[in-house]
């Protein structure tokens, strides 16, 4: 992945990589989650991913650290990796005219561009589409702002928190009876899969016709488009859904319930009849499955918080992990409300190689995921850590742009490469 | 013209997933065809939401939905007729969506080794909860179990709604928000195929788990687990701000950076409660942050969370609206975005549906096909592949075809 003479953009890399972005250049000016994230998992099929980014302005992942060691040395906690695994890493100070002549150079050599700034940043810099697209006429540029780049609401600050709530998710999650959830992260990353798939649709698209592309991705109505259903609920009856913890309206027992240990749960969804019936069988308690009030799904539905309680006596003396076995045993659905603790021990996952535990020279142990994929014929990179602060400068700017060491050094020591 | 023109995708998929993902293709110009079962068709057929809640295999909100811009064929490939159906349409496409249970194909002599000496540049994508190998490869999951089991769900509610309930239980996302996402998690490996044969000329075969790439949501608390040590909970969502009770609904506000909290502060018209010293600094206002939620919402109960919403935006601070559905269609960010199309489907009635979220520069999005009625292209996709009026006979007569 790592080059040290200069090339074309586009053209494969010498030897037999099997990955399906060998030869994609990325320069990635993300922050935080959403956008750094996309960027990781291009990385990993295959691009090679430069990640810009500066000591005048410290991306706050590198130094915020959970539960720091005493000797913890900083700008490169781990959960930086997370975000920022399978790519490399240069320092410009943005601040700095000669920083940006340096990007536009980067960027004729490169194949995409993708950002998560406020929009108009980019312009403001001088990194806007048309002045990248002046250099570069076939650059692709992935923006991923919350509300988009266009509309009354441009501008408007926003965080996984905000634009999950402005989606709709918050509303409708949480107890019937309770006040709407805050979405946490998770909906950053859901809008950074949203733009890896929009930024390969792009690739394609330049692969098939030659043409560059501009990506207004709004993060807003990724999420709403994740949820279609609900809105097709309002457009079709005018209908507003609600939050009801884990009920269905069509199955019962559909619900996470209490097991054994403290604060572990395990999630239980009876479908079909048959189901019922084993259901009932696999606990014991096969009278259930003639029982009037739980007849059909809809007695079931009726009768839920009879029946809740009866499942909540059986699974509240069980493992979580038991209670899931022996009822998959029984091909009823059922799956612990997994945790962090439980997910890095469980036994599938490892089986699958999926989460990989790394060790980093500097850092100590480093844990990543895989890409939840495993494609046959170009399986792409296996996670590897984050860069450390500008690892990369000279590689980049000397191998790819023909600097010399000198004038690297008279960058440093002016602050433009910093 | 669409990204994806002329690319020819299969859907064989009872999973939302693997539907979901079909749709995000057909979306950007690919021609998807949908298989259904020739008696009844897809399962999400029957579930609504319905126009009037009025029962109609044709009329689901759900299906219609998952299913824009994909042309309906019936077939049964459990037949021997069937399955030669697939398979002469496997040699006419670049990609199968397999949404169906890990095994099911293999099982019906449809196996990869055979679709691949078919056509060795089909791109084979297997979507399944737990993917294709480890010891939960043939469990069973709703998207109430899936949604569990990816992590998220053990995290929700936190929080305000959690410290008005500390003692209960965790709680999954709405709808189907769990299973649409492994559409998209499956849709990026299958468009990083489809480069990759435009370089060599190859197909193969993709395995997605979809739970693995609902943990990768959870990425940052796996993360700070393993390394850290540290266990994320419903209770350790302690931020200064959060989720805060409004007139008529709620807000999302943050007191966390300095700069946002002295807007807010500046918002509220400088209350001196605001101005203590416990609210100084993030850490401070962390520590108090029940203090603080009380002040915030003795200041927002007597506003509308839509005032509140564009105040605090005015003033540069990060909040939101908890929009209901109704909410999201009526916002004037939502119409400025052209988010929202209008369909006309010839049984269910004309609808505003959800469209893409991305705009892409020089490619203007098609006019959206609505869902197929069920069977309405079996006669026409089969005739792209030899098939006269004779032949659908035969099938029909074979049940391999409704």
């Amino acid at each position: 992945m790592m080059t040290d003479t200069p090339q074309p953009s586009g053209a494969p890399e010498v030897g037999d990589v099997r990955a399906p972005l060998r030869g994609i250049r990325v320069l990635d000016f993300c922050a935080i989650y959403a956008g750094p994230f996309a960027c990781s998992t291009l990385g990993m099929l295959g691009a090679d991913v430069i990640r810009i980014e500066s000591s005048a302005r410290l991306e706050q992942l590198r130094h915020s650290r959970s539960n720091p060691p005493a000797d913890w040395p900083s700008k490169n906690a781990p959960g930086f990796h997370v975000l920022n695994h399978n790519k490399r890493s240069i320092t410009l100070n943005l601040r700095e005219p000669r920083s940006i002549e340096l990007i536009k150079r980067l960027a004729a050599v490169s194949d995409v561009v993708i950002e998560n700034f406020r929009p108009g940043v980019m312009q403001k810099l001088g990194l806007g589409y048309d002045a990248l697209r002046e250099v570069n006429p076939r650059i692709i540029m992935t923006s991923m702002a919350a509300m988009g780049d266009s509309g009354p609401e441009r501008e408007y600050g926003a965080l996984a928190t905000t634009f999950s709530a402005l989606a709709g998710l918050s509303h409708m999650t949480g107890y019937a009876d309770g006040a709407p959830t805050e979405y946490r992260g998770s909906s950053d990353f859901r809008s950074g899969f949203i733009g890896v798939f929009a930024t390969l649709a792009a690739i394609y698209h330049r692969q098939r016709t030659g043409e560059g592309t501009r990506i207004d991705l709004a993060a807003r109505d990724a999420l709403a488009s994740l949820i279609g259903d609900t809105l097709m609920d309002y457009s079709m009856n005018g209908r507003v859904r609600k939050r009801d913890g884990n009920h269905s309206t069509s199955m019962a027992p559909h619900g996470v319930y209490r097991c054994a240990g403290d604060d572990h749960w395990v999630s239980i969804a009876v479908g079909t009849e048959d189901e019922w019936r084993r259901f009932a069988v696999a606990i014991d308690q096969p009278a259930l499955a003639t029982d009037p009030r739980f007849a059909d799904a809809a007695a079931r539905v009726a009768h839920r918080d009879d029946l809740d309680a009866i499942v909540t006596a059986w699974t509240s003396s069980r493992a979580d992990y038991e209670v899931m076995r022996v009822l998959q045993k029984a091909g009823v659905a059922a799956m612990p409300s997994m945790r962090s603790d439980q997910i890095v021990d469980d036994p599938h996952l490892a089986e699958r190689a999926f989460i990989q535990r790394l060790k980093h020279d500097l850092v100590g142990p480093i844990t990543l995921m895989n890409v939840p994929w495993k494609m046959s014929g170009s399986p792409g990179h296996p996670p590897q850590p984050g860069p450390m602060l500008g690892e990369h400068n000279r590689e980049v700017f000397g191998g790819l742009l023909g600097l010399s060491d000198e004038e690297i050094a008279a960058l440093a020591a002016e602050r433009v490469i910093f | 013209m669409g990204i994806f023109d002329g690319i020819r995708i299969l859907e064989f998929s009872p999973f939302i997933s693997g539907a979901y993902c079909a749709k995000l293709f057909g979306d950007l110009g690919a021609e998807v065809i949908k298989f259904e079962e020739p008696r009844g068709g897809d399962w999400t057929r029957r579930e609504g939401p319905f126009p009037g809640d009025v029962p109609n295999q044709e009329a689901s909100g759900l299906f219609l939905n998952l299913n824009t811009n994909k042309l309906g064929v019936t077939l049964d490939p459990a037949t021997p007729e069937g399955r030669a159906v697939f398979l002469r349409l496997a040699q006419s496409a670049d990609v199968l969506i397999d949404g169906q249970a890990p095994g099911t194909l293999a099982a019906l002599g449809l196996d990869y080794a055979t679709l691949s000496a078919a056509n060795p540049r089909l791109i084979v994508a297997a979507v399944s909860p737990f993917g294709q190998t480890g010891p939960y490869r043939d469990y069973t999951a709703y998207h109430l179990n899936l949604f569990h089991a990816g992590g998220e769900g053990f995290v929700m509610p936190g929080g305000y709604a959690n410290d008005l309930h500390p003692d209960r239980e965790p709680v999954a996302g709405p709808a189907h928000l769990a299973e649409c996402d492994g559409g998209v998690i499956a849709a990026s490996p299958i468009a990083a195929a489809l480069l990759w044969r435009e370089m060599t000329g190859e197909g193969q075969f993709i395995d997605v788990s979809v739970h693995e790439g609902l943990l990768l949501l959870s990425g940052v608390e796996i993360e700070r687990y393993a390394d850290d040590g540290v266990l994320d909970t419903r209770a350790t969502r302690n931020v200064p701000g959060g989720v805060i009770p409004a007139k008529d609904g709620y807000v999302v506000l943050d007191g966390r950076a300095d700069d946002m909290w002295n807007a807010m502060v500046g918002v509220m018209g400088n209350p001196e409660w605001a101005q203590a010293p416990e609210f100084q600094d993030r850490m401070w206002r962390t520590r108090n942050y029940q203090v603080l939620r009380e002040g915030l919402s003795d200041w927002a109960s007597t506003r509308s969370a839509e005032e509140i919403f564009h105040e605090t935006q005015r003033a540069g601070i990060a909040t939101a609206a908890c929009y209901t559905a109704e909410d999201f269609f009526r916002s004037a960010q939502t119409e400025a975005r052209g988010f929202l199309v209008e369909i006309a489907h010839p049984v269910a009635g004309t609808f505003r549906y959800p469209s893409w979220p991305y705009q892409f520069a020089g490619i203007t999005k098609p006019d959206y096909r609505p869902a197929p009625t069920l069977g309405q292209h079996t006669a026409s996709v089969l005739a792209s592949i030899g098939y006269g009026e004779g032949d659908l006979a035969a099938l029909r007569a074979a049940g391999a075809i409704a």
